[in-house]
């Protein structure tokens, strides 16, 4: 079925890859979760970031800290539920190579943020999980709210 | 000019879209994909019955939440070939 000798020209190329681009734009905006749900990951997380800093062996952050997960792994759960509830399987790892680097990167980024703060904290600068809860909460909630399946996709068009 | 991997198919407008849509998720519900395109249920339907007859896309049949539903899936081939197209695209425009 696959045919190759067809010619188009270079701006006919052009017209299908805008078009491209204008579809995963519509694309983000209708994968977009509600933003009180994405709100509530968001906090949910940053709460989670900022327990695990805290906690020690006999104080109420551990309650914290499992509370925060829960919330965070219910959230997100229900996020993928309402999904489905409407028509749209959502994919946890992305297709694309970009993506998958994407995502990875991510997870990078927040296992640093939540594991330094709790290294920082214990050396004695009291204020880093407040400031790593801000940083992983407002990371999370941006990057789901522009980014909702995982691909990069560029707000320019192409050039 | 001609990139490799471009594909006749894949190339339509509407089925530009529909692969372009389902490659965001794992699957996506007909009614959805219908609604989001624009278009008639026989419009989509004859797109669709094109990819499928490809081999790009995979169509499902079940019933969620007490209705029959039909699911929409891109396969690996179909996965491959408009990843291959868009490169080609790219390719073309330099």
């Amino acid at each position: 079925m696959k045919t190759t000798d067809t010619l188009i020209s270079v701006d006919e190329a052009r017209a299908a890859l805008e078009s491209l681009e204008d579809t995963h734009r519509k694309a983000i905006l209708f994968f977009r979760p509600p933003l009180w749900l994405n709100l509530l990951a968001a906090s949910m997380f940053g709460m989670l970031t900022m327990s695990y800093a805290l906690m020690s062996h006999d104080n109420n952050w551990v309650l914290g800290l499992d509370l925060s997960l829960a919330g965070f792994l219910l959230s997100v759960a229900f996020m993928f539920y309402s999904y489905r509830l409407l028509g749209i399987k959502m994919k946890i790892v992305p297709a694309s190579l970009s993506g998958k680097i994407f995502q990875a990167v991510q997870a990078v980024i927040y296992s640093a943020i939540i594991f330094g703060a709790r290294e920082l904290y214990l050396d004695g600068m009291a204020w880093t999980p407040y400031v790593a809860a801000v940083l992983n909460a407002g990371t999370f909630g941006y990057l789901i709210h522009h980014y909702p399946t995982g691909e990069l996709v560029s707000k320019e068009g192409v050039k | 000019m001609k990139g490799v991997g471009f594909d006749n198919l894949i190339h339509a407008p509407n089925r530009l879209q529909i692969c372009a849509i389902l490659a965001a998720s794992a699957e996506i519900e007909f009614k959805v994909l219908r609604n989001e395109l624009d278009v008639s249920d026989s419009v989509l339907s004859k797109h669709i019955k094109l990819l499928e007859e490809a081999g790009y896309v995979l169509l499902n049949k079940r019933a969620d939440f007490g209705r029959q539903r039909t699911w929409l899936s891109l396969s690996s081939t179909g996965r491959a070939a408009f990843t291959e197209h868009v490169a080609a695209l790219k390719q073309i425009v330099g």
